[in-house]
């Protein structure tokens, strides 16, 4: 049983002059503990799909199963319920509340999970403690380099025990160096059984990921387990 | 989000602005404090004129005079006639007269009261020195400060002296031209008026001067309620009445008006108040749009998003309340200080011109409450409203 079922899934964007058909037809299986790697050029709509599967967004037609529930079908509040017992995310720019320092920055969706500051500040250690990271957590997230801050993002990423971690272009402001090693602690939660959900731009991750799912102008246009781009893909996607 | 810690969140994003948060916070605190300090100056000002008008059991007294002495008289068949009255409990009798005090080789002018004996308590009247007349006081007087002071001694050590005096009865009261009778007394008390020289003497003085009639009556009724029936009564036998009530009602009349004029100039501190806090919270809102969509992101529900403005508004709201009393404390401390000063140097008694009831507190405190939770309403409910996929354009 898949632990994300896409089926047919469409999504249109109603602007005042045009509408958009950001996404068509898309099917995806994704297994639990799998690592999905998505990539295509710019405005191929990768960004919108991580969004549905968030339920930040709304599809047009189509459905999303996650955990055998039809997530768009969920009221917004329970949506929102739904994200923070089974998602993490980590954002090409994360953010962080300023007024928090690191520790309590990556204890924050325990906070929002209504656990208490002592029982979250302790998992937060230990999120901090994996990633390395441990001598910042009385710094301000801003007071560190993109690097150290992605790396933090992935620490809040992994403190409530998400299943799914869903990273959206993670190693986009980073040096060669400084992706690498985000890359190896997304492998290193891929091995404790995380579901990992990565969209890049950077071909040189393929060899992390399980599975490679190729995408352009809305749709999937390929989807591999090779380490290498199939020379098919790479001509769709140089094609104009 | 436990509350707690959503508390802990909302001081900690406050102080992270100290400078803001100090400039929305005193003008809370100005517009509560003024609101109190103006209510408390109104209500002060109520309760002196009402403690001065209103002593003991004034409300339960009328007073009568002649409204024509030379046709109705208040002698002693009309003091009769009204203390069968049912309604009345006793009358007390005041006879206006004209005499002198002479005092070793001193002679002073002075206005003289012959009261019945009742008359001082009727008249809740309070001596600075000495005692008030019994039963068995025969040529006493109380006399005001003024007098000791015109005649060069001290109220204190004139208690116990003896000195003569002369009454004047004017033919309206029964005298002839030119009636007058001198005597001697003891001075039993005096009274803290050093602006107005006056004797009180026994009314059997004026009536052994020859007077027959009295210039003033207080009538005390048995039940404050009975006095419309009284005066209704009274002036059937061709008396005029005043009553302290009717002054009452006209004062209540105007502190109310003056406490609505006091009100419109505190509501303009508050519309100030409400204005740069609705600003701070408007802009706290702008600030923290990428932050409201992290908690989106995350999960989080809308209720925590929600008391993330709300309380904001609402530690304002207490914040300035609480500073808002310590500023109109400061400023009364002030003020009094400085009469307290006045007073000093005048010789007067210190008044205290402030009255700060407990409900204006509590009414101050819940409208203040009310207002700040209004007033965060908004940017509260438009946090609801962010679209956490914004952010990622920005991005």
């Amino acid at each position: 049983m898949p632990l994300i079922e896409i089926k047919n899934l469409s999504k249109t964007f109603k602007l005042p002059k045009r509408d958009v058909e950001v996404l068509r037809g898309i099917n995806l299986e994704v297994k639990e503990g799998e690592f999905v790697l998505i990539f295509g050029p710019s405005g191929c709509g990768k960004t919108t799909l991580l969004n549905l599967i968030l339920g930040l967004e709304t599809p047009t037609s189509g459905k999303i199963k996650i955990k055998e529930k039809n997530i768009e079908k969920l009221p917004t509040k329970d949506r929102a319920r739904f994200r923070l017992k089974n998602f993490s995310s980590v954002y090409q720019n994360s953010i962080w509340l300023k007024s928090l320092n690191v520790l309590e920055n990556i204890a924050l969706p325990l906070y929002l999970d209504g656990l208490s500051e002592a029982e979250a500040k302790q998992k937060a250690k230990q999120a901090l403690l994996a990633v390395k990271m441990e001598e910042f957590a009385n710094s301000r997230p801003n007071e560190l380099s993109s690097g150290e801050q992605q790396r933090i993002g992935v620490a809040r990423a992994i403190v409530d025990d998400a299943e799914i971690i869903i990273a959206d272009e993670p190693t986009g402001n980073l040096d060669s160096k400084a992706g690498h090693d985000l890359m190896r602690t997304l492998d290193h939660f891929h091995q404790i059984g995380k579901t990992i959900l990565l969209v890049t731009h950077n071909l040189s991750y393929l060899a992390h990921a399980d599975t490679k799912i190729a995408m352009k102008d809305g749709q999937i246009i390929g989807k591999f387990h090779e380490n290498a781009l199939p020379h098919r893909i790479k001509e769709e996607l140089e094609e104009e | 989000m436990k509350f707690i810690l959503l508390l802990k969140l909302v001081l900690r994003n406050m102080l992270s602005r100290k400078l803001r948060f100090a400039f929305t916070l005193l003008a809370s605190a100005i517009a509560v404090g003024s609101i109190i300090f103006l209510f408390s100056l109104g209500y002060g000002f109520e309760k002196i004129s009402t403690e001065q008008l209103v002593k003991a059991d004034a409300l339960s007294q009328l007073e009568a005079t002649s409204s024509k002495p030379t046709d109705t008289k208040l002698s002693d068949e009309m003091i009769s006639q009204i203390k069968s009255i049912g309604e009345v409990d006793s009358v007390a009798s005041s006879t206006s007269l004209a005499g002198k005090v002479i005092y070793s080789d001193k002679t002073l002018d002075s206005p003289f009261y012959a009261v019945s004996e009742n008359y001082y308590s009727l008249a809740s009247l309070e001596l600075s020195n000495g005692r008030l007349p019994n039963k068995d006081d025969r040529n006493y007087l109380i006399i005001s400060d003024k007098v000791a002071i015109s005649l060069g001694i001290s109220s204190k050590e004139l208690i116990g002296k003896s000195m003569s005096y002369e009454l004047i009865v004017p033919p309206v009261l029964g005298g002839t031209e030119n009636n007058k009778k001198q005597f001697t007394g003891s001075i039993i008390g005096t009274i803290s008026d050093s602006s107005s020289a006056f004797a009180y003497v026994s009314d059997a003085d004026a009536i052994s001067a020859g007077a027959q009639n009295r210039s003033l009556l207080k009538i005390k009724a048995k039940n404050k309620n009975d006095i419309s029936v009284i005066r209704k009564k009274v002036e059937d036998l061709g008396l005029k009445t005043t009553y302290v009530g009717d002054t009452l009602e006209q004062m209540n009349k105007f502190f109310n008006y003056f406490r609505l004029i006091l009100a419109g100039f505190g509501a303009i501190g508050v519309i100030i108040a409400i204005l740069g806090m609705f600003n701070t919270l408007t802009v706290s809102l702008m600030e923290r749009i990428r932050e409201v969509s992290l908690l989106k992101i995350l999960g989080s529900d809308e209720r925590t998003i929600f008391w993330m403005f709300a309380l904001e508004s609402l530690i304002f709201g207490i914040l300035g309340f609480i500073s808002g009393i310590v500023i109109f404390l400061i400023a009364k401390a002030a003020i009094m200080g400085l009469l307290s000063r006045l007073a000093e140097r005048l010789n007067n008694q210190m008044v205290n011109i402030f009255s700060t009831p407990t409900t204006l507190i509590v009414i101050a405190f819940i409208a203040t409450l009310a207002l700040a939770f209004l007033t965060g309403l908004f940017p509260a409910r438009r946090a609801l409203r962010v679209n956490p996929l914004d952010v990622q354009k920005f991005e």
